[in-house]
Formats: structure tokens, sequence, C-alpha cells
């Protein structure tokens, strides 16, 4: 018995924690745990986490080079854009000036930065990061990644919170496909990314944009999720189906924003 | 090994788990840190700190997970009971076949539960998880026998028959 005494004390801790899960009081300890471990997590990750990162570095080089040269074309591409919709963002607010058009809401969106502080499996898709409800976090915000949605904030503690990514199958968002505008619901699973529901009228085209629809309230519209992939539903079914690709590596996500609406 | 040094070993595990081995992750998974602790645990017949090592692993896991709380201090304690059970009663002897097997064997168990509980099932992900474990349980095992041999001069070869 006194060689399992230690084992027992923990069995009596988790045995509190447990029945404290119950009524909430769990997220204290949670907080507590996450907040001594936030800054070794960090320098464990910041430090020995490159090494593997580095190695793959040297072994895809000729990939990385490559993906650099259709990069840095795509961007000189995206800036002649960007300087066309800037000459029609600027027509359109003089426009609005001139039928006197009330602005009435603001449609900013605050992003909070925030680390990742911790992942326990691969099969969770789920992600700690190091904000909490002191900056301002609620659950259900979304969370983004090199401007496309990632996931959504799932529990909140006080100085950390958890995050749903949308590769999740528990995970749901209600999505939109820009050019065709058909609406569904995105989930994570096997399949990869879904969206389900679109109704059967919808003409899908392959590469459309999927962004988020901003129906219920807390995810804002227009956050690019990714594009459309194949469309996987039988010809028999109700609703139609698409797989989504988002550019997003969700296995090495580092930083992540918070949309505060 | 003294109770301090196993806690410690435990915490920093811990932190391994859920702050580092994200990024050596192979085909997206990476494999139980505390469990393959457990486990080898049970090979150098220290049934007590094995014990310690899920119990204690499972709730510091628990306290870091986003899953209901107690999911990996029930798990990690069940199978480190089940495989303790089947060593004291089918397995006398350790060698790295049995290492491997066990290893093996038990980290697909786990994996499969874990995949069915998300929905996140890859066949490619499970043997290359069993193989990682596998690894690691043989660095695990020679660090804590020569921990041993250090402590009561037993060496690792008259161990490993």
């Amino acid at each position: 018995m006194k060689k399992y005494r230690a084992s027992l004390i923990v069995l009596a801790i988790v045995a509190i924690l447990f029945v404290s899960s119950f009524f909430g009081s769990i997220n204290f300890a949670k907080n507590l745990f996450w907040k001594m471990a936030r800054p070794v997590s960090l320098v464990l990750n910041g430090s020995i986490g490159r090494v593997p990162t580095f190695f793959k570095n040297i072994f895809y080089i000729n990939q990385i080079l490559k993906q650099n040269h259709d990069l840095v074309s795509e961007n000189l591409n995206l800036q002649s854009q960007l300087a066309k919709t800037n000459e029609v963002s600027y027509e359109n607010e003089i426009l609005k000036k001139e039928l006197q058009f009330a602005n009435s809401q603001d449609k900013t969106n605050v992003l909070v930065p925030a680390a990742i502080i911790g992942r326990t499996s691969g099969y969770l898709k789920a992600v700690t990061i190091d904000k909490g409800e002191k900056d301002g976090l609620s659950k259900g915000q979304a969370v983004i990644s090199q401007g496309f949605l990632v996931g959504l904030v799932n529990s909140v503690r006080v100085d950390n919170a958890d995050v749903t990514l949308i590769t999740d199958y528990n995970s749901l968002v209600p999505a939109i496909l820009q050019d065709s505008r058909g609406t569904g619901l995105l989930r994570g699973g096997l399949e990869g990314l879904v969206v389900e529901d679109i109704p059967l009228n919808t003409t899908i085209s392959k590469n459309e944009i999927v962004a988020t629809s901003g129906l219920g309230g807390q995810v804002p519209p227009g956050l690019a999720i990714g594009k459309v992939d194949q469309t996987i539903s039988k010809p028999g079914e109700i609703f139609q189906k698409i797989t989504v690709l988002s550019p997003v590596d969700f296995s090495k996500l580092e930083v992540l924003f918070v949309v505060k609406k | 090994m003294k109770s301090i040094q196993i806690f410690l070993l435990i915490i920093f595990l811990s932190l391994c788990q859920i702050g580092l081995m994200s990024n050596f992750a192979i085909f997206g998974n990476w494999p139980n840190l505390i469990l393959i602790m457990s486990l080898v645990l049970i090979f150098c017949d220290r049934e007590a700190e094995a014990f310690l090592a899920a119990t204690f692993g499972g709730l510091l896991l628990d306290l870091a997970s986003p899953m209901f709380f107690g999911f990996y201090f029930i798990s990690l304690s069940a199978i480190t009971l089940i495989v303790k059970y089947i060593f004291s009663k089918f397995l006398t002897e350790i060698n790295p076949i049995i290492v491997a097997a066990v290893t093996g064997v038990t980290m697909i168990v786990y994996d499969l539960t874990m995949a069915l509980i998300n929905h996140q099932f890859s066949l490619i992900g499970l043997v290359s998880n069993a193989i990682y474990a596998i690894v690691l349980a043989f660095v695990f095992y020679y660090f804590f026998n020569l921990r041993s041999s250090h402590s009561s001069n037993i060496s690792f070869s008259s161990r490993l028959k």
C-alpha cells in the first residue's frame, strides 16, 4: 500500500477535480496550469521545436524555391489588383458622400494576436492559445491565420482559451460560396473540410471561394475559408456536399488572430 | 529513482507532450509520452512508478486537454493496469520483441480509441505512430535501465535477455 501512496494521493486529487468539473470550477485549475506551462511551452517551441522545420526546409529546398517564385508572381498580380480595388473603394466613398449614405455601423473587426501554447494530441483538432477573458475573448469567436478561418474559440479561461479547429468533426461553421451564393455548413472529419447542406439548385464551380456567411452572429461574414475542390454528394441526395481546400497548413499553425466584432 | 525525480520527469514529459511534440509529428500524429513512460516502467518491473506516471501524467494531460476532464487519467491508468496484468500472468521475461510488440499493440489500441472519439482515422497515421512509439520506448528503456544500473549495478544487458 505504501508503494502506491503517491498514486492514491493523485487519485484523490483527480476525484475532487472530476466532481468540480461538473460545476465549472475546473477552469480555475486549467487556467493555473496553462499559466505555469506557457513560458516552458513557448521556450520549447521556439528552440527545440524549430529543429525539425530547419531540416524539412533543407530537404524541400527545391519545392520552397518554386513556391517562392510562384508567390512573388502572385504577389505582383495581387498588388495590381489591390491598386484597382483601392481606386474603386475611393470612388465608392466619394459616391457615398454624394448620396449622403449613412454609415450606420462600424464594420471593422478587432484582431487579437495569440500564440499557440499547447496541443495534447494529433487526434484532437484543437489548440490552446495564450489569450483569454482578460483580452476580451468569448466563446464562439472566429480565429484566423494568414487571413483564413482556422477555428472557433471553444472555451475561455481568464488567461488562456481552447480553440477548436475547423478540421474537427464537431466544429460547425455557416459558410457561403461566393460566386454561386449557395449556403451550407462547414465541418471537418475524415474527408477533410466539407460544406454540407448546399441546396440542389446551386451551380457550384471548382475553385470558387468559400467564406463565412455570418449566420448565427458570432462569426463575422466574409472571412475566407478556402476554395471549392470537388462535389462529393451522390446523385440521389437532397443536398449537395463539397470538399474545400484551405491554403493553411493546420499542422504548422504558430500565431493566430482572434476576431473580435 | 527517487519519487521527486519521477514527478519531475512526468512534469517534463507532459510539458513536452503538450508544447513540443506537435513539431515532431509524423503524418500529423505523435505518440503519448506518458503512456510510453508507464509501459517502459512496467517493463523495468517498477509497477508503483508506472502507475504513478499514468495517474499523475494523466492528471496533467487532463488539465491541458480540451476533452472532458478525466479522459487521460482513466485511459492511461486502465491501460497500465491491463498491461501490468498481462505481464504478471502471461509474460515472464523481457526481450526487445516483447517491448516492441507490447508498445506497438498498446499504442494502436490507444490511437484507435482516440480516432473513434474524434472521428479522425488514418491507417498510415496509426502504423507510423506505433513505430514512432516503439522507437521512443527503446530510448526510454535504455534511459531507465541506465538509471537502474547506476543505483543497483544491474546492467541493461542482464535484463534484456
